[in-house]
């Protein structure tokens, strides 16, 4: 019996599944390396992680399409944060209150 | 990058030396990201104005005991996020706990949503529902949380600029950060999701929930199709 023929076993990266009683078929494999790859994808989607780490999430990813969608989703959540147009400047009646309560008045005018 | 954290053109000196037009310059180059943190963390315009109208008057006492071992920046987001979580305490003390987001990464909450929405076109994450969407899902993050993300991921600073900004160790900002991250990950997850079964273009779903309109794949087809070779 090869590697390919094991019963499928609940994903640790899929809490849900467990919960609802849907059982998400997943190749055996380390789970531990789900759980410790979790606390390392800031570090990685960063690009900060060490290297010996990012070596060991990148031939995970290659064995768990789960950790693989987790991974690409979040660095795409960070991204689309990241290009978030930039929020307008301070409303000009509340920079105009600033500029009173600082004294400042004077330099109100021309921004 | 953020305008706060590299605004190369003020003078430290000018302000210490009490140059009212530099200070002008200043508070107008500060006061949008600090305006809109505090607006983030607490929800009311009128207490994050408040919180914008202290953070300055402070910065401009306090001047004098500015030594340089922060950047400029990060001393003043120091005093604004102070400020503003000490009115969110008054206001909301059921909101801020000191542990909140200071658990161990090992209490990690596990991704639930398993779906790759990254193929979705381009356009779709452009829209202004989409833009909506990302904006409202950041006030769902708790305060602390909150406070990290926007430092680092909205306002562009680094781990340690973001420490140094939130009187935090750079463990608990990077805690704060992967938690807040995730968080948003899910919440993003459901949104595209739907997005996906508007198009009818699933692929590489893995639908791990089992939730009403899901169509969570039959075991041995999955294992045909990403089992490994």
């Amino acid at each position: 019996m090869s590697d390919h023929d094991r019963e499928p076993v609940d994903h640790p990266l899929a809490g849900a599944a467990q919960a609802s009683g849907t059982r998400v078929a997943i190749h055996p494999h380390d789970h531990q390396s789900c759980r410790h790859l979790l606390k390392s994808l800031s570090d990685y989607v960063d690009g900060t992680l060490d290297e010996s780490l990012c070596v060991e999430i990148e031939k995970h990813m290659g064995e768990c399409e789960r950790c693989q969608i987790v991974i690409d989703t979040l660095r795409k959540t960070v991204e689309l944060y990241r290009d978030m147009a930039p929020a307008p400047p301070v409303p000009e009646d509340v920079r105009a209150r600033l500029f009173v309560r600082l004294d400042l008045d004077d330099f109100l005018v021309g921004k | 990058m953020s305008e706060a954290v590299h605004n190369p053109e003020l003078s430290v000196e000018a302000l210490k030396a009490g140059d009212r037009a530099e200070f002008a310059r200043f508070v107008d180059a500060y006061s949008g990201p600090i305006y809109r943190l505090a607006l983030r963390i607490l929800g009311d315009a009128q207490d994050a104005e408040d919180v914008l109208q202290e953070t300055f008057i402070k910065a401009y006492r306090h001047l004098g005991e500015f030594e340089g071992r922060s950047s400029f920046s990060t001393w003043l987001y120091r005093i604004a996020s102070n400020e503003a979580f000490m009115l969110l305490r008054r206001r909301h003390p059921e909101m801020v706990s000191v542990e909140e987001g200071t658990q161990t990464p090992d209490g990690e909450q596990e991704p639930l949503q398993i779906v790759d929405w990254c193929c979705l076109p381009e356009e779709e994450f452009l829209t202004a529902e989409s833009r909506a969407y990302l904006d409202k899902a950041i006030d769902q993050l708790a305060p602390a949380l909150k406070a990290v993300f926007l430092l680092r991921d909205i306002e562009g600073f680094s781990v340690r600029e973001t420490a140094e900004a939130l009187s935090l160790s750079e463990a608990a900002v990077k805690t704060r950060l992967l938690r807040a991250r995730l968080q948003l990950r899910e919440q993003l997850s459901i949104y595209y999701d739907e997005r996906l079964r508007e198009r009818g273009t699933g692929t590489r779903e893995i639908h791990a929930n089992g939730r009403e309109g899901g169509i969570a794949r039959e075991p041995e087809k999955y294992e045909k199709e990403v089992g490994p070779s």
